[in-house]
């Protein structure tokens, strides 16, 4: 743990170079198809130690698909994902890629039969075999970090959706994950809850940790990113910075879809 | 005669109330040993079909469970007691023991297909948050989807419980004397139907409803837990 703190010190202090960041994760012609219907048409894509990626790209494009398929939630049918190195068509048990690649869902997902404080402790105590105590001061940590003390000893249910989603943020986070994915963390939410969910995942982006985020969330995205990946119709159409995706661009599909969204 | 004198004839003279006290005894020892075997043989076989849907793992086991629950649940429950008694156990004795296991077997093939009802009601996301903390089938199924397939599906096995208490009943196929027959062995003694009949009729109904407020008063607390 100690150790890991101090990479993710270095990271930010290499990030200000901006230049050799290995990759966490390469992506190269992945095909992925539903039946007949192929979904993912040959993805390329790198995600950067350290870095915050986001996908954006209108709906049905496969940007669910694609982030399920790098913590190999779906089996790719084509090309190659490599998590530092190691080719996921390989791994013969994806519970070590899964618990350095962390996902946060649309819908939480958490578990309603336990209280806060065991949704965030179950995966370290049971699957990293830490102590109990130790998980539960990291838990204490983490809920401190979403703003959610308060609520370690309450059930799911009885918790907003706002509320919801920073500890499933918090659960994730608890295995100290390498990635962190995140799937429309907000799109569940009513309005007047999308702001702390935001604000917890910009602080998260500040630590260092790499992230990929799927959002509808322009403003966020823009903000927030380092890198921008437009999808459409299973083909990464376009990838860049916030700026030559948002400012300078002139591909009038992006263009089009911006205008949608960005009401 | 009145009715207090039926009530001595049948039940009093010659200890006749012995009888259905030993055919309840029975008839509890059956219900309760038979629905611990249903309760953990169908739980197995609902985990080995549910794992299979989720994983295509468990091939051979899950053919088997297959086998079994078409066998045990497309065939009468006396005729199951009868085959087991006369055909599988010819040289056992102990009808008790024969009789748990019969309707334990019978019992378990409604409840696996109950607990796999339950546990396909449990959503997919639940199953995905625990593969993507890097758990692995076999704990997300036991420690995420079971605790919340069991609570789905309390009622159901309740009612099995309640179904399985009153399907002993037949055990007088075989000889056995259950409840039942201990009623019908008044009756053939004092050419009476109705008093040992009846007396029987309400034990049953006292039975079961002592079980459906049992598990009322386990489903609520289980809810309490949750909020
Ligand atoms: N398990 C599945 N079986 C069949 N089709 C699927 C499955 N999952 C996704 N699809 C289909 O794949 C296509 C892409 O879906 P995906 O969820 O990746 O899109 P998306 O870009 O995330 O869209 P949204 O913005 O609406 O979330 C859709 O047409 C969807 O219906
Ligand atoms: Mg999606």
């Amino acid at each position: 743990m100690e150790e890991k703190t101090l990479s993710i010190d270095n990271m930010n202090g290499g990030s200000e170079a901006g230049t050799g960041r290995k990759p966490v994760i390469t992506v190269n012609e992945l095909v992925k198809s539903f039946g007949n219907l192929e979904i993912l048409k040959g993805i390329h894509m790198e995600i950067e130690e350290g870095s915050v990626v986001s996908i954006i790209g209108p709906s049905g494009s496969g940007k669910s698909t694609l982030l399920r398929c790098l913590n190999a939630l779906e089996t790719p049918d084509g090309g190659e994902i490599e998590y530092r190195g190691q080719k996921l068509s390989l791994m013969k048990d994806m519970t070590f890629l899964r618990s350095n690649v962390g996902m946060v869902f649309q819908h939480f997902n958490l578990f309603p039969h336990m209280n806060v404080l065991k949704n965030i402790t179950w995966a370290p105590v049971k699957l990293k075999k830490i102590s109990k105590k130790e998980a539960e001061a990291d838990a204490m940590r983490l809920l401190r970090q979403v703003g959610l003390e308060d609520k370690v000893h309450a059930y799911p249910a009885q918790l907003s959706g706002g509320q919801q989603q920073r500890v499933a943020i918090a659960r994730a986070l608890a295995m100290k994950p390498d990635v962190l994915l995140l799937d429309e963390p907000t799109s569940a939410l009513d309005p007047e809850m999308i702001g702390e969910v935001l604000n917890v995942i910009k602080d998260l982006a500040g630590t260092g940790i790499t992230m990929a985020i799927v959002t509808h969330e322009m403003h966020f995205a823009r903000e927030v990113s380092d890198t921008v990946f437009f999808m459409d119709s299973g083909v990464i159409m376009e990838s860049g910075s916030p700026e030559d995706i948002f400012e300078n661009n002139d591909n009038p599909k992006i263009m089009s879809f911006l205008r949608k969204v960005d009401t | 005669m009145s009715f207090s004198d039926k009530f001595i004839q049948n039940f009093v003279e010659g200890e006749r109330y012995l009888y259905l006290l030993k055919g309840l005894g029975n008839t509890l020892i059956i219900t309760v040993f038979a629905l611990i075997i249903g309760l953990v043989l169908g739980f197995l076989v609902a985990v080995v079909r549910s794992l299979h849907d989720k994983t295509g793992s468990l091939k051979i086991l899950n053919l088997i469970c297959r086998a079994y629950l078409t066998v045990w649940r497309g065939t009468p429950t006396v005729v199951q007691v009868l085959i087991m008694y006369y055909v599988i156990f010819v040289s056992v004795n102990n009808k008790v023991l024969v009789a748990v296991i019969a309707f334990g077997l019978n019992s378990a093939a409604y409840v696996a297909e109950i607990v796999r009802g339950g546990i396909m009601a449990v959503n997919q996301g639940q199953y995905e948050a625990g593969l993507s903390l890097g758990a692995d089938n076999t704990r997300i199924m036991f420690e995420i989807i079971i605790p919340q397939a069991m609570k789905a599906c309390l009622p159901a096995l309740s009612n099995e419980s309640i179904t399985l208490l009153k399907e002993t009943s037949v055990s007088g196929y075989i000889g056995l004397m259950d409840l039942t027959k201990g009623a019908d062995i008044i009756r053939s003694q004092t050419y009476e139907a109705m008093i040992p009949l009846l007396g029987c009729a309400f034990i049953y109904l006292v039975l079961v409803m002592g079980l459906t407020s049992l598990t009322k008063r386990l489903e609520e607390r289980l809810r309490r837990d949750e909020r």
